[in-house]
């Protein structure tokens, strides 16, 4: 026999012998009974700590006082817990009277009944709302803390640039919210199953999460909103995994070891030529696009390896994320592109991305940023925005009235610009219906892939 | 305050503090607004001087114990119980206000719900004597004497007015139940062990015995605390948050407790018959016990449990065969 087996059956054995082996040591109510007071002080733990182990040494012999503690407890006014239906003193005064013929053993059942209810509790006591509640603090505050903690560098989701104030800003249009309706109503509602509220996701992280119940607003609190931030915070949990297990994958880092990548030799050069490409335009990967405009346009003028070499810089004050909108509308704000040489636009499920500079770059990504294909643009101006409706249709807007549009997702053909101006956002319901602006004053409006053009509205 | 000098009794020394520490007095009867009740300060000041003989009967503690003591009583209960005990009406209208309701319902959480009549006996019992209509003592020297002059503020009036009821019926339960246990004649009960159709066997009794000692024993040195939790769980049968609410701890500490008690316990009688340390009716100690004789002992005991354990004495006594066993 297992000895832990034996001890257990020991146990219980010595259990069962504890009442009344006990009953047989309690002594019955004498002169060194304490006064009611005394039992009603120590009731109110009102006693100091020497008297009371003074008079426990009594009450843990005195089967009377016992009796009257716990008739105490049955008439207290609120109970600490649910205590039994009957009167705690009626059954314990028939199970504590003297040693006597008539005196009743506690039957098995009974014993087993309490040996079963005490593990019940045993096992209760864990799921009590008193265990559960710290638990579920710690558990809301764990995913706060995931939620709101600072990102990893993901240069590349988003667009990050730095305000330079201008002359050209100054009369500049200040970025819409993101959920904020369209400016005017120049453009026709999006189709009813496009839900409004819905963000189009601009990674892998929100396409995982575009099934989950619409998100709330950043900032917004509240239980009703807490699944959907756990399975946000699963999705950024999910992607700062990936992130550190291939950090060179995300934004073509200059210096990860290609060998490492999963994508195989082929994708390796590719991304190698990247990089490259990247590095001579100033585009080193997260770094680059962090930088502030300063350092940005002077490493537009320097070699790649110059950057290579430059530390990460901290963010800059002033960053703001743009995110994608609905599926329509992505990326860059009024007062961003005139410093910013990058902008990022995610198609409305997020795994075709595609990212604009200086000099009419394009890269697409087809995989949510992992890994990026260099694009011909046939421009020299620099793109700034952009929005993809879908995979294959994107408009790029840019400097000296320059508007690209693909159907395809590969190939860029420049559409006829209304005028010249430095377009700074533009969005767009599919391959036909777009609207680019220059600023509040200077928008205009196609509805038939850039022939013709209506506006400026003001 | 040096401590009390051996020609002086200790309430000399109280009142002599008391008396020295007018201001004191002062403060706490300002504080308890004892006033209202049409208490004086001598009256007040008797009271604080009662309790206090009664924490420290043998010696006058030092001023800084005694006048922490004071202010940690529950003055103001202390205050109306000294005028309800005078006989002060408006302290007594308050004290029915107040304490009234809680009274009758302690009275039908004690006595049971079903019993309404003799919850309303119970409580108006205690009335009679709060308001002193019962005499004390007997012949001339019977004097109406209240209830209230017992408090001394060391609980609230409630819980002390609820303890009062519960020790009565208590003692009115314990006296009945007594009687009617002359009246059976019933057979004691077994725990329910296993019943043996085997032979007996011959050291049964002996085993019984040596278990029932080293039991005993055992929980007779058990530290205070451990067996006041026993018996409320075992004996008294409150639930462990009861007995958390009791002595002042978690449900869980309770619990935890409990379990160890019962692994300490197992182990120390283990011990004891293991290394032939129990001594049976003041015989020399029993041979040491096997493994198997000592999980005999267990299962013997529950099967015979209650047992007469001076029979079981005067039959045999260990024998030191077993300790070759």
């Amino acid at each position: 026999m297992d000895p832990r087996d034996t001890e257990k059956a020991r146990e219980e054995m010595l259990e069962r012998l504890l009442a009344p082996s006990l009953r047989q040591t309690l002594g019955e109510r004498g002169a060194e009974c304490p006064a009611p007071e005394i039992l009603a002080a120590y009731f109110d733990h009102a006693l100091s700590p020497t008297e009371a182990s003074q008079w426990e040494v009594h009450l843990s012999r005195c089967a009377h006082c016992q009796q009257v503690l716990a008739a105490l407890l049955t008439s207290e006014p609120k109970p600490t817990s649910e205590a039994e239906p009957e009167p705690v003193v009626t059954l314990a005064a028939k199970a504590a009277l003297p040693a006597t013929p008539s005196r009743k053993a506690e039957p098995a059942a009974e014993t087993a009944r309490r040996t079963l209810g005490k593990k019940e509790w045993a096992l209760g006591r864990y799921l009590s709302w008193n265990w559960l509640a710290p638990l579920a603090a710690a558990a809301v505050a764990a995913a706060f803390w995931l939620i709101l903690r600072p990102a990893p560098e993901l240069p590349l989701r988003v667009a990050k640039v730095n305000p330079v104030p201008s002359e050209e800003m100054d009369r500049e249009a200040p970025v819409p919210p993101l959920n904020a309706p369209a400016e005017n109503g120049a453009l026709p509602a999006p189709p009813a199953s496009r839900p409004k509220e819905k963000h189009a996701p601009t990674s892998r992280m929100d396409a995982d999460s575009e099934t989950q119940p619409p998100q709330r607003a950043k900032g917004a609190t509240g239980p009703a909103n807490l699944e959907t931030k756990n399975s946000l915070a699963d999705a950024i949990r999910r992607e700062r995994a990936r992130v550190q297990a291939t950090p060179s994958q995300i934004g073509g880092i200059a210096g990860a070891p290609a060998a490492a990548r999963p994508e195989g030799k082929e994708l390796a050069e590719q991304e190698r030529a990247a990089q490259k490409k990247e590095a001579a335009r100033g585009f080193s990967g997260g770094a680059a696009a962090s930088r502030s405009g300063t350092l940005r346009d002077e490493a537009d003028k320097r070699a790649a390896g110059e950057l290579a070499k430059a530390p990460p810089p901290a963010e800059a004050p002033g960053v703001a994320e743009q995110r994608t909108q609905a599926g329509t509308v992505t990326v860059s704000s009024a007062a961003n592109y005139k410093s910013s040489p990058l902008a990022m636009i995610a198609s409305a499920r997020g795994w075709v991305m595609w990212r604009v500079g200086a000099q009419g770059s394009i890269e697409r990504s087809l995989n949510a940023g992992r890994t990026w294909q260099a694009q011909a643009s046939k421009v020299d101006a620099d793109l700034v925005a952009g929005s993809a409706p879908s995979d294959t249709v994107c408009w790029l807007v840019g400097r000296a009235g320059t508007i690209l549009r693909t159907t395809d997702g590969e190939h860029w053909e420049k559409i006829p610009s209304p005028t010249m101006l430095d377009w700074t956002s533009v969005k767009a319901q599919d391959a036909l219906r777009a609207e680019v602006s220059a600023g509040r004053k200077q928008i205009y409006v196609t509805t038939d892939g850039g022939q013709t053009w209506q506006g400026p509205t003001k | 305050m040096p401590r009390e000098g051996p020609a002086e009794s200790p309430t000399s020394r109280l009142e002599e503090f008391l008396s020295s520490h007018a201001r004191l007095v002062e403060e706490l009867f300002r504080k308890t607004d004892a006033a209202r009740w049409g208490l004086t300060h001598a009256r007040f000041a008797k009271a604080l001087l009662r309790s206090a003989a009664h924490r420290f009967p043998e010696a006058c503690p030092a001023a800084a114990e005694l006048t922490g003591y004071l202010e940690s009583l529950h003055l103001e209960d202390l205050a109306l119980a000294c005028a309800c005990s005078d006989g002060n009406e408006q302290a007594w209208e308050h004290f029915i206000e107040r304490y009234r309701q809680d009274l009758y319902a302690a009275a039908r959480a004690i006595i049971g719900q079903g019993d309404e009549a003799r919850a309303r006996d119970l409580a108006d019992s205690i009335y009679a004597e709060l308001y002193g209509l019962a005499p004390r003592g007997e012949g001339a020297e019977a004097k109406r004497r209240s209830l209230f002059d017992y408090f001394d503020g060391r609980s609230k009036l409630s819980t002390w007015l609820r303890a009062v009821l519960a020790r009565r019926h208590v003692d009115a339960l314990r006296a009945s139940q007594r009687t009617e246990s002359l009246d059976e004649n019933e057979e004691p009960e077994t725990l329910g062990g296993p019943k043996r159709d085997a032979p007996p066997d011959p050291d049964r009794a002996r085993y019984v015995a040596l278990l029932h000692v080293a039991l005993t024993e055992v929980l007779t040195r058990l530290h205070a605390r451990d067996r006041l939790r026993l018996a409320c769980y075992y004996v008294q049968e409150l639930t462990l948050a009861q007995i958390g609410r009791i002595l002042g701890e978690h449900e869980a500490t309770t619990s935890r407790h409990l379990d160890r008690i019962r692994r300490e316990l197992r182990q120390s009688v283990e011990a004891a018959l293991r290394d032939g340390r129990v001594s049976v009716g003041g015989a020399p100690p029993a041979a040491r016990l096997s493994e198997a004789q000592i999980h005999l002992c267990f299962e013997y005991a529950l099967e015979q449990w209650p047992f007469d354990l001076t029979g079981a004495l005067s039959r045999e006594t260990p024998r030191p065969k077993l300790a070759e066993e």
